[in-house]
């Protein structure tokens, strides 16, 4: 609030402008004359100086920001049956300004498209909407500093539903009205998706589209942005409920040899029924002149789901083969990065711990990354690794974190393990694979 | 008979004695309770941004900026998107329009710190359509967020002269799977 609220005027450089500024003028002269003034108007300028300070400090008080959580839950629910939900919203104060937060729940549609990218609103813009369904106990709340919420939700569902459905809770963080300048609105968006289980649902995953994007040579293009070989495979969910797909392409030469395999990566793997997203593969290692089948294979993480295929043919000229040769410089140093190199973590018995380890792909190429719990005489049953399997777009980079439990039984002392993590790149099959990264795991448990 | 009493009475006796502990007082003894806690996903706006203003624009060609800041605490990768409607978009009298584009900045990059790449500047009915992605580093848990506003005649033209305003929502959302 240390600044001066000022509008954001077009003035024209004409007397309409020197009248907009003129506007501005006097108000700072009217604060002038209560600060300063004379005689009794001086000593009215004290209360009133107060009376204004305190205005702003509620004005600013008012402005508390919040949080909330969990990002996202499942629901179950039979059909004609209600279940619940809920979400917990803080007003933690960290600025320390003493002041309320009041917030807007409200259930908004949300809808995901073939990139992974959110869009909010339009309700029941989709057949699987749940927005209809949920209510929630409150939608205007005012927390008081330090205040938590639990604002309880309910989910009826019709008896003519069946599978996946799904809404957002969004939360608008509510300010003092302003009506000049750029006015900020803050949200916070927190998925329910909902499941209608009638009997048990199968995965259903299917191919819509296979493209092939042969590398084309811009001159700008950095190292890192090199000529590639890129392949859009659009998958389908034609079930009723959501899976989480992963998959890759592999390149066979003269419709036998396997030449290359290139994973695939989607912003978000998760596709809900009757949604397509776009997996994306790019190969920027260079494949010689001749006649190729990408076959494209996607998987979902449900177990005994049918797999998903495609194939899609392209040739490659001894022209383009040439040239694509002559750019590509394999890159000199391993793609796959991992911060920290060694996790050291303390607990007792009964207790939880954990540390977050990132996973950087530094190439320029797409690659698939599982994660797993290698040697040592630490139990593996004591570790979870979350996620353990993901894909990365070139350049990109994603948290894995290693979270143990100790049993309340567990011996004092000193216990070892490494995380390994390992990648598959995108690049023909003479450039071998490496063997994953290992990274140095040590948990003291104390007494 | 004064036999089978005395051996009803031999056996009562054996029993008092062996379960005279239980029913005496305890011996002191360790008590071990197991407390497991799970950390949700959790977002937090600090507080909410402060009103962007501009400076007046006084000529044809003149282009006026200003920014504000958040902190955002999170624990877990985080999705930011923002209004593509007018709302975005600077409206003053008779509803004329000024070219208004924003700029996106993160304190931390998503490597060694929690954010993201910057956004630059991109018109109203655009910025952060595709979302733009805070990357959670270990061991940061807020990111300072900076929206930055850019405002401008269009081109060629003179909007009316007056006040300008407009309403920027940015939402914050789940990331994944």
């Amino acid at each position: 609030m240390g600044r001066a609220v000022r509008g954001t005027h077009l003035s024209a450089p004409n007397m309409t402008g020197s009248m907009v500024r003129g506007a501005t003028r006097t108000r700072a002269v009217a604060a002038a004359a209560c600060v300063g003034g004379s005689g009794s108007s001086r000593r009215l300028a004290s209360p009133l100086l107060g009376a204004l300070t305190l205005l702003l400090a509620v004005g600013a008080a008012a402005e508390a920001g919040v949080a909330l959580s969990p990002l996202q839950q499942e629901v179950s629910v039979s059909p004609g049956r209600q279940a619940e939900f809920a979400l917990t919203i803080t007003n933690l104060d960290r600025s320390h300004t003493g002041g309320r937060a009041r917030v807007r729940l409200e259930v908004v549609d949300f809808a995901v498209s073939a990139e992974g990218a959110l869009s909010f609103g339009e309700p029941c813009a989709h057949p699987r909407s749940a927005v209809q369904w949920m209510s929630l106990e409150a939608t205007a709340l005012t927390l008081e500093p330090g205040q938590v919420r639990r604002v309880q939700g309910t989910v009826k569902a019709p008896y003519r539903a069946e599978g996946d459905y799904w809404a957002a809770v969004m939360m608008t963080i509510l300010g003092p009205p302003r009506s000049e300048g750029v006015n900020v609105v803050l949200r916070t968006a927190s998925a329910v998706f909902v499941r209608v289980a009638r009997r048990t649902y199968q995965a259903r995953p299917s191919v819509r589209d296979l493209q092939v994007l042969l590398p084309e040579f811009n001159p700008g293009q950095g190292p890192d942005a090199g000529p590639a070989l890129t392949i859009r495979v659009d998958v389908a969910n034609e079930g009723l409920v959501a899976f989480t797909a992963s998959g890759e392409g592999v390149v066979y030469r003269d419709g036998r040899r396997r030449t290359a395999t290139i994973p695939l990566h989607a912003r978000r793997r998760r596709v809900l029924p009757g949604d397509t997203r776009r997996f994306v593969g790019v190969l920027p290692s260079a494949l010689p002149e001749g006649d190729y089948t990408v076959r494209c294979r996607i998987r979902t993480a449900s177990e005994g789901a049918p797999r998903a295929f495609h194939e899609a043919e392209f040739h490659m000229t001894p022209e383009l083969a040439a040239r694509w040769a002559d750019h590509y410089r394999r890159s000199p140093g391993p793609s796959l990065a991992v911060e920290p190199a060694e996790l050291v973590l303390e607990a007792a018995p009964g207790r939880f711990t954990g540390q977050a380890v990132q996973v950087a792909n530094l190439g320029p190429g797409t690659m698939a990354v599982q994660c797993s719990m290698g040697e040592g005489n630490l139990p593996s049953d004591w570790v979870e690794l979350r996620p353990d399997e993901f894909s990365l777009g070139p350049q990109m980079r994603r948290s894995v974190v290693c979270q143990l439990r100790v049993p309340l039984e567990a011996e004092p002392g000193e216990y070892t393990a490494a995380l390994l993590i390992e990648a598959q790149q995108a690049q023909v099959v003479e450039e071998g694979t490496s063997g994953p990264q290992r990274v140095p795991l040590r948990l003291k448990v104390a007494k | 008979m004064g036999q089978r009493i005395l051996r009803v009475f031999a056996v009562s006796a054996f029993v008092l004695l062996a379960i005279r502990p239980v029913m005496g007082q305890p011996a002191d003894d360790d008590a071990s309770c197991a407390i497991g806690v799970t950390v949700a996903d959790v977002m937090e706006w600090e507080s909410n941004f402060t009103p962007i203003t501009l400076a007046d624009i006084t000529s044809q060609a003149a282009t006026v900026s200003d920014s504000e800041s958040a902190t955002l605490y999170t624990n877990g990768d985080v999705d930011v998107t923002a209004d593509n409607t007018t709302a975005a978009q600077l409206t003053g009298p008779d509803s004329d329009v000024l070219v208004t584009e924003y700029r996106l900045t993160y304190d931390g990059d998503g490597v060694t710190d929690t954010g993201g790449s910057t956004v630059d500047w991109t018109a109203y009915d655009s910025f952060l359509s595709s979302a733009s992605s805070i990357t959670h580093a270990s061991g940061d848990g807020a990111v300072v967020i900076t929206l930055n506003v850019r405002a401008s005649n269009p081109t060629g033209e003179m909007s009316n002269a007056g006040a300008y305003s407009a309403t920027q929502t940015l939402t914050a959302s789940w990331a994944g799977p």
